[in-house]
């Protein structure tokens, strides 16, 4: 007897405390900022961390919280985030509460209802980029070897593996710009840095010269890069 | 009777101090004392969740009582605590976020703070009725308040103090403990109940 009663006694209270709990998380819950879901559903997503912040996600809190420029976001520069952005934050934040609880709090929707409404053209979302895995990384850089203006290409890119610019990883997309499959334009992180007239100083060099900046840096591509960086 | 209520709420404030005395709850007072504005909402959130646990755990030891279940107390008690310590949670996160955030995890580890376990145990062991648990209760948590927030000022004071190397730190914040815990011996006898 006293087991069922322990038993009984326990589970009363546990359901008790259980259904308590969970009317008073729904009395006391707390609203995200709904902005914060809208910008980072309005980024690329290739968390490549052009712009400072660990990732997507930190760059949208901070455009937020007013720290972050909207024009913050390097890769998404061209396909209108910063429109994106400036829209969402000059909206009414009762409104856009509104349009996110109407949606279910699902970002993509409430974006594209936004966009809508705007009546502004805004340019269409770029497609969301799928980045390489480690082994297609390693694997395409094995392939540097054989190449050599590949090789000093790749040490003039940025080297994070945004694929932003389509393929996977920064060696093969230095090995297409090597065979001139690939417009190096493409390279978005890696404009502040210069990297196209980079690239167009090796293109214009002969097989023996960079035979030689192989040699002499024995293939590291921190020192090749050095010697690009004037 | 009016005299026995004094009696146990001077008791529970000085003489037993939960802190001082009984030495219960040594984590968040040295955890949550280095700001008085942290110590006195943990104080606040202490108070609130004993004198309605002592009140839940009362009634509800009653019933085990009557159930004959007295060995369930300690896990009955422990789940009413934890219960409630998830409600202040919840509550202070909606009512006052900065609160929220200056208590840190200090806030749900009220729910293994064993001075909350100890004073629903001892409300049950000297037999207290309903009003004499909430006066003991309500004496126990402003005796942790009182504790808590005079160790903070102390500790806020100390920041400015030049303090040898070795003491720095923990060491001396520990020293300053003992003494005002000796400081608090000098109340016993006071009260004889």
């Amino acid at each position: 007897m006293t087991i069922v009663y322990s038993v009984l006694f326990m589970s009363v209270l546990g359901v008790g405390a259980g259904i308590f709990l969970a009317f008073a998380s729904a009395k006391f819950a707390v609203k995200k900022d709904p902005r914060i879901a809208l910008i980072e559903a309005s980024l690329p997503g290739a968390n490549c961390g052009a712009c400072g912040f660990p990732g997507c996600a930190a760059f949208a809190k901070a455009v937020a919280e007013g720290k972050a420029p909207i024009e913050g976001c390097i890769p998404g520069k061209r396909s209108g985030v910063p429109e994106k952005l400036k829209l969402i934050l000059d909206t009414d934040i009762d409104k856009l509460i509104a349009l996110f609880d109407e949606n279910e709090e699902d970002a993509e929707k409430t974006l594209e209802k936004l966009l809508a409404s705007s009546g502004k053209a805004v340019k269409a979302a770029p497609p969301k980029i799928q980045r390489p895995t480690q082994e297609e990384i390693d694997s395409y850089k094995e392939k540097l070897k054989e190449n050599p203006r590949a090789a000093v290409i790749f040490a003039v890119l940025p080297n994070i593996n945004c694929a932003l610019c389509g393929s996977p990883g920064c060696a093969a997309f230095a090995i297409k710009v090597a065979n001139k499959d690939e417009d190096i334009a493409k390279c978005v992180p890696g404009k502040p840095q210069n990297v196209s007239q980079k690239v167009a100083k090796i293109m214009a060099l002969s097989e023996a010269e960079l035979q030689k900046i192989i040699e002499e840096t024995s293939g590291e591509p921190a020192e090749i890069k050095k010697k690009f960086a004037s | 009777m009016a005299t026995r209520l004094v009696f146990i709420f001077l008791s529970a404030i000085l003489i037993n101090n939960f802190v001082l005395s009984r030495f219960l709850g040594i984590c968040p007072f040295l955890g949550v004392s280095r700001k008085t504005d942290t110590a006195v909402g943990m104080s606040i959130a202490v108070t609130f969740v004993m004198i309605l646990a002592s009140i839940i755990t009362w009634i509800l030891n009653i019933a085990l009582d009557a159930l004959g279940l007295p060995f369930l107390r300690t896990i009955v008690f422990i789940l009413v605590i934890a219960t409630l310590v998830q409600f202040v949670e919840i509550f202070l996160k909606k009512a006052s976020p900065g609160l929220y955030e200056a208590l840190g995890i200090f806030l749900p580890l009220i729910t293994t703070n064993c001075a909350i376990l100890g004073l629903a145990l001892l409300n049950v062991q000297q037999n207290y009725t309903l009003v004499e648990t909430i006066v003991n209760s309500a004496g126990a948590g402003l005796g942790f308040a009182l504790a808590l927030i005079l160790f903070s000022t102390i500790r806020e004071r100390m920041e400015l103090s030049e303090i040898p190397e070795p003491f720095k730190g923990t060491a001396i914040a520990l020293i300053t403990a003992g003494l005002l815990s000796m400081a608090f011996m000098g109340f016993q006898g006071l009260v004889k109940l």
